[in-house]
């Protein structure tokens, strides 16, 4: 059990710098899932805790412990791997003992240990097995086993479940997710599955061109993403964005594709305060309302439906005013058609305010 | 190696067709359109120098004789002369002129009928009248003659004039002297004798040198002529007094690591006394010097043995054949009487090494010593003996020279080296 | 003249021959031809010379039977080379290969300095011709003005000087560690190329279970190397087999026959002491060695090295 901490970590290559500063705190315990889409510098993170890349600058503690310079072993974690990397020449039993052997852990101790992993893990089967003669998900179980076995202080994953099948992977999550709940063992874990990190983590770190964009819980990242990037990248389909200009804090207009919005009584003072000549409005598509045919309420607009897609428990739709593009997510009971035109409104009370310049949200802005 | 024979006589015949039409072109001389008689000249080279004379001695014939009988040569290194002479002689197309060891070697080419009797050449251009006598006696097998010399050598004491001076040594004339001169030299912290035994041939000549010396030439001839087993008591006795010397550190240390051309440094740095070699090493005792030797040196013979009468080593280093083969014998016998004339004499003294096989040879370019020994050689009425690797076949010299080597490095007994020469003389030539 | 195809019987070599002649002529019968003529005949008439006692200068052999094997059983020269070829190969297995394997290894994992340099530097002399590496260390060794015995003595190792090429006991070692310096650079690159075939993860996770670089090498890489390692082995097989080179320019045979190895006696045999059936019975005895190892090491080491 520990506590993981980064201050000021950079990570550089040659004249090349991958990870300008970064400084984030792991309480001893907890869910943490670092998210991004490529190149975010997600997993270079992930290695430097590891130590299996080296820190540039900074300070990394560990359990109270510095470990910028220390070598893996010495840092009281264990990792699993997206390929497993299980050793392919050994059978389940010799790949989940391999650390106990590393760390001269007496033999019958060793045999308990593996005994009671492999049970949790369903693997006491396999155990003479080798991983070729093993399914993905048991792979990735006998991974997960060499890594459990030892009681490291901290988990590290690396995409572990991009390997596996839709099902294995929703199966996987929320064994992974009771798992850490019955051991409460401080885990980070990287993946560029928003819908992963979402469902995973006690808090996610949103990671962009190698700095952090947003560190929060999950529902917190949704509901008030602190800007434009984090906004984009969490939730699916991704939140809808729209350029206007602000006619006055009650008023936001589009001029050009002849859109207007009004903004609520109690949105109003966000603008007000910025002061800016125009935003970016971000609305997810599940606010955007499809009205009845001849509600004229003000903001009410007639869009034209481009594309349905119907997913059964839900419907979306990309709709259109001009050059304006959404896309709107509807109840399985509406009943709408390709090519039509019917109204839909913004619900602004759920609409985010982004500075056009910044991408930072507005109503966060301080 | 046969392709470039092919293809260097190619190159002759387009020189020659090129000659031939721009005469033609030319209505200088339209009658004359007939090939010049193509001879091929195999010889060995085992020094640079040996090339250079060689291609001498081939330009040299051919801006003469090229029109009437052109010489093509192909030169094949000293170490490995003997594994390409036997697929060039077995050839289809073999060399017409070809370089031939003495001795055991000359007797296998002879027995399977390479060689052709040059007897009659004798006597045509009278050889015998002016080569050294010695190098004569060793052509002829039986009646006939089957190969001219054309290097004779010698081997000697060579001993350092300086450090002899320096210790107030004499010539020895007896082995006791000889002895005692080493042991000197010993005390004065010098390598008494070097022997550079490295690739294993350099000890049999102090060997054979010690044999005939101590046991008599006629021990000696029974011997590598197949009438004496090598495990008569004067071959292993011989080899005894080998092993003595040895113990007795009268070698320089590692003798058996060391080659005789790496051998030449401590040898001009004057840390031994001795070296028992032979006279064809004076090229490199010469160094760049235009007259040997790179430091003060002279020779003496093996002196005698327990009062005997002293024998000195007298063999031909290079000698020619003519192929049976060869259709224009003739011709390769006009070839090997320029090799032999005074002026390719003369020429191989100043390019190559000492010594020629003809009298007539201008030994005035040498050192005095040099001359002398020259003189000395070419004096011996008739040939003395040659070395074990010369005089047997390559089979039991080979091994005779392993087995010797062994009994200086201490692995075997002198009995065992002559026993496993003897097992071996008995699969090539059966028992005595 | 045309033929139905019958059912039932599976079509023959001609039918398949008509069918495909374009790769009946150039995927099967060239290639058969070809090594008819270059490597079958040979082999064969090796055998057929191995018969006879022929000097390779009179047009006609003498039939011996199995004379020369006879001969070959009692001739402590050969038995003297056959060992000595096993002591090369136990050198050259041990030294290097794995001084390949620890090179590539060092190399792959950044322990070594300027990887492409030291990468060239050790396989460099692969490219060298064996005749040159031995006369450089001809002089490198000699013990009158050699390199080595100075540098030893400078160390305080002047204990350790020995006879390089005199001592009969340590003659052959020094002949066969100066291939394995010129050899090295071969497993080096098969090692290089091998590693880097291996999941780096692998050993990223052996890392944080707290392997070392011992355990990595013996445990991880060295297991999954066992393909790459079978190759080795057999190149290393064959390479000391073949061993002739070093000791034509170095020893020749010397000290009294110590160094001789079957390459070397067979040219000796044949061509120097012109027993052209002798010769090829040994080559023939060389060829059964050969196959006897390669067939072992198919056996044991390379069995389920391919497998995934």
């Amino acid at each position: 059990m520990a506590e993981v901490s980064l201050t000021h970590i950079e990570k550089r290559y040659g004249a090349h710098t991958i990870i300008p500063s970064l400084d984030l705190t792991i309480p001893d315990g907890e869910f943490t899932v670092l998210v991004g889409p490529s190149g975010c510098g997600k997993s270079t993170t992930l290695q430097m805790i590891a130590g299996l890349e080296s820190i540039s600058a900074g300070r990394l503690m560990i359990g109270g412990v510095d470990v910028t310079h220390l070598p893996p072993k010495d840092r009281n974690i264990s990792m699993v791997f997206q390929s497993y990397a299980l050793f392919p020449h050994m059978n389940v039993r010799d790949n989940i003992s391999f650390g106990l052997k590393t760390r001269r852990v007496p033999a019958a101790e060793a045999d308990q240990l593996v005994a009671v992993v492999s049970k949790r893990l369903k693997l006491e089967n396999y155990l003479d097995r080798l991983p070729r003669e093993l399914s993905g998900g048991q792979r990735q179980r006998v991974a997960l086993g060499r890594a459990l076995v030892r009681r490291p202080g901290v988990f590290l994953m690396d995409e572990p479940l991009s390997n596996l099948d839709a099902k294995l992977r929703v199966e996987a999550r929320s064994f992974l997710s009771k798992m850490h709940q019955e051991l409460g063992i401080t885990t980070v874990y990287v993946t560029h599955d928003q819908s992963e990190a979402m469902t995973m983590g006690s808090r996610i770190v949103v990671m962009n061109g190698g700095t952090i964009q947003q560190a929060a819980a999950p529902m917190e990242v949704y509901r008030r993403p602190a800007n434009r990037f984090v906004a984009g990248f969490i939730g699916s389909p991704s939140m809808n964005f729209v350029d206007l200009d602000v006619a006055s804090p009650a008023e936001l207009v589009d001029a050009t594709n002849g859109i207007r919005v009004s903004v609520p009584q109690h949105r109003q003072i966000e603008l007000a305060k910025s002061g800016l000549r125009s935003v970016t409005l971000g609305l997810r598509p599940e606010h955007i309302r499809l009205l009845a045919a001849g509600d004229t309420r003000p903001g009410a607009t007639s869009f034209k439906i481009e594309v349905c897609q119907f997913l059964g428990s839900e419907t979306l739709l990309d709709i259109t005013h001009g050059a304006c593009r959404v896309i709107a997510r509807v109840g399985p009971e509406e009943v709408v058609k390709q090519g039509e035109e019917r109204i839909f409104a913004f619900d602004m009370d759920h609409a985010h305010f982004f500075d056009p310049d910044t991408g930072n949200n507005v109503a966060l802005d301080r | 190696m046969k392709m470039t024979l092919f293809s260097r006589r190619a190159i002759a015949r387009c020189a020659m067709a090129a000659v031939l039409l721009s005469s033609v072109a030319g209505l200088a001389v339209p009658a004359f359109a007939a090939d010049p008689v193509e001879l091929r000249y195999f010889y060995r080279a085992p020094w640079p120098s040996s090339e250079i004379y060689a291609n001498w001695l081939i330009d040299e014939w051919n801006k003469k004789n090229g029109d009437r009988i052109h010489v093509t040569g192909a030169s094949v290194d000293g170490e490995t002369y003997k594994t390409k002479q036997t697929i060039e002689l077995a050839s289809s197309n073999p060399p017409d002129v070809f370089y031939s060891w003495e001795g055991g070697r000359a007797q296998e080419v002879i027995k399977n009928g390479f060689a052709a009797d040059l007897t009659p050449y004798y006597a045509k251009y009278g050889w015998d009248k002016f080569l050294v006598p010695a190098s004569v006696s060793l052509a002829t097998f039986g009646d006939k003659k089957y190969f001219v010399p054309t290097e004779i050598g010698a081997s000697v004491v060579w001993y350092r004039k300086d450090l002899y001076e320096k210790l107030g040594l004499k010539v020895p004339t007896t082995w006791d002297e000889l002895m005692a001169n080493a042991e000197a030299g010993k005390k004065a912290g010098l390598w008494p004798f070097l022997l550079a035994n490295q690739k294993k041939w350099p000890s049999q000549f102090m060997w054979s040198a010690i044999l005939v010396n101590k046991f008599g030439l006629d021990t000696y001839q029974g011997l590598v002529n197949n009438t004496i087993p090598w495990t008569d008591p004067s071959a292993v006795e011989t080899t005894k007094i080998m092993a003595d010397l040895a113990k007795a550190d009268m070698f320089e240390p590692s003798f058996n690591s060391i080659d005789v051309g790496p051998a030449m440094v401590p040898w001009s740095q004057g840390k031994a006394l001795h070296w028992y070699q032979g006279s064809f090493n004076l090229g490199r005792f010469r160094g760049d010097q235009p007259k040997c030797c790179v430091v003060p040196m002279d020779y003496f013979p093996m002196p005698s043995i327990d009062g005997k009468k002293p024998v000195m080593s007298v063999f031909a280093e290079d000698t020619i054949m003519i192929h049976a083969k060869s259709p224009h014998k003739d011709e390769a016998a006009e070839f090997v009487d320029w090799m032999i004339s005074k002026p390719a004499m003369t020429e191989k003294l100043a390019i190559d090494k000492p010594f020629p096989s003809s009298t007539q040879g201008d030994l005035s370019s040498l050192s005095e010593m040099e001359q002398r020994l020259g003189k000395e050689m070419a004096s011996a009425g008739q040939f003395t003996f040659m070395h074990v690797d010369h005089a047997t076949p390559p089979a039991i010299s080979d091994r005779f020279l392993d087995s010797l080597q062994g009994v200086l490095a201490g692995a075997i007994t002198p009995e065992d080296a002559m026993q496993q020469t003897e097992d071996e003389a008995v699969r090539t030539r059966g028992k005595i | 003249m045309t033929t139905s195809p019958r059912s039932g019987e599976s079509p023959g070599f001609f039918a398949f021959a008509r069918e495909h002649t374009f790769v009946t002529i150039f995927g099967i019968l060239m290639p058969l031809a070809v090594f008819a003529v270059f490597v079958g005949y040979p082999i064969l008439f090796t055998i057929y010379l191995s018969l006879f006692e022929w000097n390779g200068m009179t047009p006609d052999k003498t039939f011996v039977g199995l004379e020369n094997y006879r001969h070959m059983i009692g001739d402590s020269h050969f038995q003297i080379a056959l060992i000595n070829n096993f002591k090369w190969l136990a050198v050259t297995l041990a030294f290097p290969v794995l001084a390949g394997l620890l090179i590539a290894y060092a190399l792959r994992n950044r322990i070594l300095p300027a990887a492409a340099l030291v990468r060239t530097i050790i396989f460099f002399p692969v490219t060298m011709s064996l005749i040159s590496v031995g006369l450089m260390f001809l002089l490198i060794l000699n013990p009158l003005f050699g390199a080595f015995d100075t540098v030893l003595r400078s160390v305080g190792l002047g204990f350790l000087v020995t006879e390089w090429f005199g001592n009969y006991k340590v003659a052959i070692y020094t002949l066969a560690i100066v291939s394995g310096w010129a050899f090295t650079g071969m497993p080096m690159i098969f090692y290089y190329a091998g590693l880097g075939d291996v999941p780096k993860e692998t050993f990223d996770a052996a890392r944080i279970e707290g392997a070392g670089h011992w355990r990595m090498l013996t445990k991880v890489a060295i297991p999954q190397l066992r393909p790459v390692t079978a190759v080795v082995v057999m190149l290393t097989l064959f390479e000391s087999l073949r061993a002739f080179d070093l000791v034509a320019v170095m020893t020749k045979g010397a000290p009294f026959g110590y160094t001789n190895v079957l390459g070397y006696i067979v040219y000796l045999e044949s061509f120097w002491n012109t027993r052209f059936g002798y010769g090829a019975a040994i080559s023939v005895a060389i060829l059964a060695v050969s196959a006897l190892m390669a067939l072992i090491i198919l056996k044991k080491l390379m069995k389920g090295a391919f497998d995934v």
